[in-house]
């Protein structure tokens, strides 16, 4: 069964879906929000925006510690979006010492986890390679 | 008329060698190498990119695509709407025609011919066919050196590059490689198979259409064979009397992914245009064989940011055998 969390954001999240502020064009992802987490407006008014899977690495850990379930090391970062949207996620198709700051990043949908036997998928994030 | 308006191919970035397989179990030598998923990766996110990249080449906005049909034999599932899923992660409209294929290999072509039914009919102007597969062979036997995954989707529109031009179907009960749900593939007499099975459908398949289309094979200048071994692929080509100059064919760098392998090498052959424009190109699996003949009428367009299906070849980074054993998953553990 789609679980009602991940239906509520599925078309969202998985067709890199955002909601633009239109008094400051902040971008909100993948969730439609009330108010406005730069200018303040509340309530704002959003309106979708189509992102383009293209960003870079703000920041990031590697984790070594992490309990069943996870591969380790697992380099986990946070990517901002070119349309300015932050979000947090895996980094994929790469050695861990690969990652820095600043680094352009590809958003790739994957298979996050499993839930009744049933795949569930989103974003992570993988460095921009050649053309693609 | 019905055109090919677009294609798009998904090959993952990882490969094993034959020879790596091979050391593994204590056999010498190997030739050629296949593509390896992610363990986050299945066949509808390979169906995706596909789908996305056929998308991107011919401009189109997944709301103005008017059908999904989606071949694949290794979903896993014995019931879920996957052809549904890529719709909605396409962006297509909630009214869109959708259809799932599977249980043999052929399928990919069944897809394709249902949708290029609906365009005749007129009930659609503008459809999508994905095939996707993920094969997974049973560790130490033959399989394993060429099971692989991908995916390959094409856009079907009234108007492209190149024109769908005959179609023949063979069909027969024969079933050659099978597999129970959830199994692997059993062991069967290959030599029979390929006799049998797969050089006795395709060439009936290829008499039918040349027949139909009033055609002789040496007006093909490229052709597809939808074989599950390399050496069945240059079986047949003898067999049938076709210059194996023509044979276009990625089996050697990525191994075989079911419904995709066809879809696949059929877009490096439309990538690879010759002076000689019709392309035959034949499916295969259990119950029998389509061939299809193809016009090219010009050069797909090359997109910026849009990589060809050459450099998805050569985009490669190479894995371990007990790497390659982690991600199928084989073993489970984190995705
Ligand atoms: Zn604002």
């Amino acid at each position: 069964m789609t679980s009602p969390l991940v239906w509520r954001i599925s078309r969202e999240s998985a067709r890199l879906i955002g909601y633009k502020c239109t008094s400051c064009g902040w971008v909100s992802f993948p969730e439609r929000k009330r108010t406005c987490k730069r200018c303040g407006a509340a309530p704002a008014e959003f309106e979708e925006l189509q992102m383009k899977p293209f960003g870079k690495i703000i920041s990031f850990v590697i984790q070594h510690r992490l309990p069943e379930g996870f591969q380790t090391p697992l380099p986990l970062a946070v990517v901002e979006f070119d349309e300015g949207a932050r979000v947090y996620g895996e980094i994929i198709d790469c050695r861990p010492e690969e990652v820095q700051v600043g680094l352009e990043v590809e958003a790739d949908l994957r298979v996050m986890y499993e839930e009744n036997g049933l795949d569930i998928y989103s974003y992570k994030f993988k460095p921009r390679r050649g053309s693609a | 008329m019905v055109d090919i308006a677009s294609y798009g191919v998904y090959v993952p970035r990882y490969r094993i060698k034959a020879e790596e397989i091979n050391q593994a179990w204590g056999r010498s030598g190997g030739r050629g190498e296949k593509a390896v998923a992610a363990p986050d990766e299945d066949v509808l996110t390979m169906g995706v990119k596909a789908a996305r990249a056929a998308l991107m080449r011919a401009s189109l906005d997944g709301a103005q695509v008017e059908a999904v049909y989606f071949a694949s034999i290794s979903s896993g599932y014995a019931e879920n709407a996957l052809a549904a899923q890529l719709a909605g992660l396409l962006g297509a409209n909630q009214g869109v025609s959708v259809a799932d294929f599977g249980l043999s290999t052929r399928s990919v072509t069944s897809a394709l011919q249902a949708c290029t039914d609906a365009m005749e009919a007129g009930r659609i102007g503008c459809g999508l066919v994905i095939a996707s597969d993920r094969l997974i062979a049973k560790p130490g036997s033959d399989y394993e050196l060429s099971y692989a995954a991908g995916a390959a989707a094409l856009v079907l529109a009234k108007e492209g590059f190149a024109s769908l031009g005959g179609f023949s179907a063979y069909s027969s009960g024969f079933v050659g490689r099978s597999r129970a749900e959830g199994q692997f593939h059993g062991t069967v007499d290959e030599r029979f198979v390929m006799q049998q099975g797969f050089l006795e459908h395709i060439s009936l398949a290829i008499q039918d259409l040349t027949k139909v289309m009033n055609i002789t094979l040496d007006q093909f200048g490229q052709v597809v064979l939808h074989a599950p071994d390399l050496r069945w692929g240059n079986r047949a080509l003898a067999q049938i009397g076709l210059d194996p100059k023509k044979h276009v064919s990625t089996f050697a760098q990525i191994g075989y992914a079911g419904c995709a392998s066809f879809l696949v090498d059929l877009a490096y052959a439309l990538e690879k245009l010759t002076s000689l424009r019709k392309i035959l190109a034949v499916s295969y699996g259990p119950g029998g064989s389509d061939a299809l003949a193809l016009s090219v009428e010009k050069q797909p367009s090359k997109m910026h940011g849009l990589m060809t299906v050459e450099e998805q070849l050569n985009q490669k980074e190479h894995v371990s055998y007990s790497t390659y054993l982690r991600y199928s998953r084989l073993l489970g553990g984190p995705r």
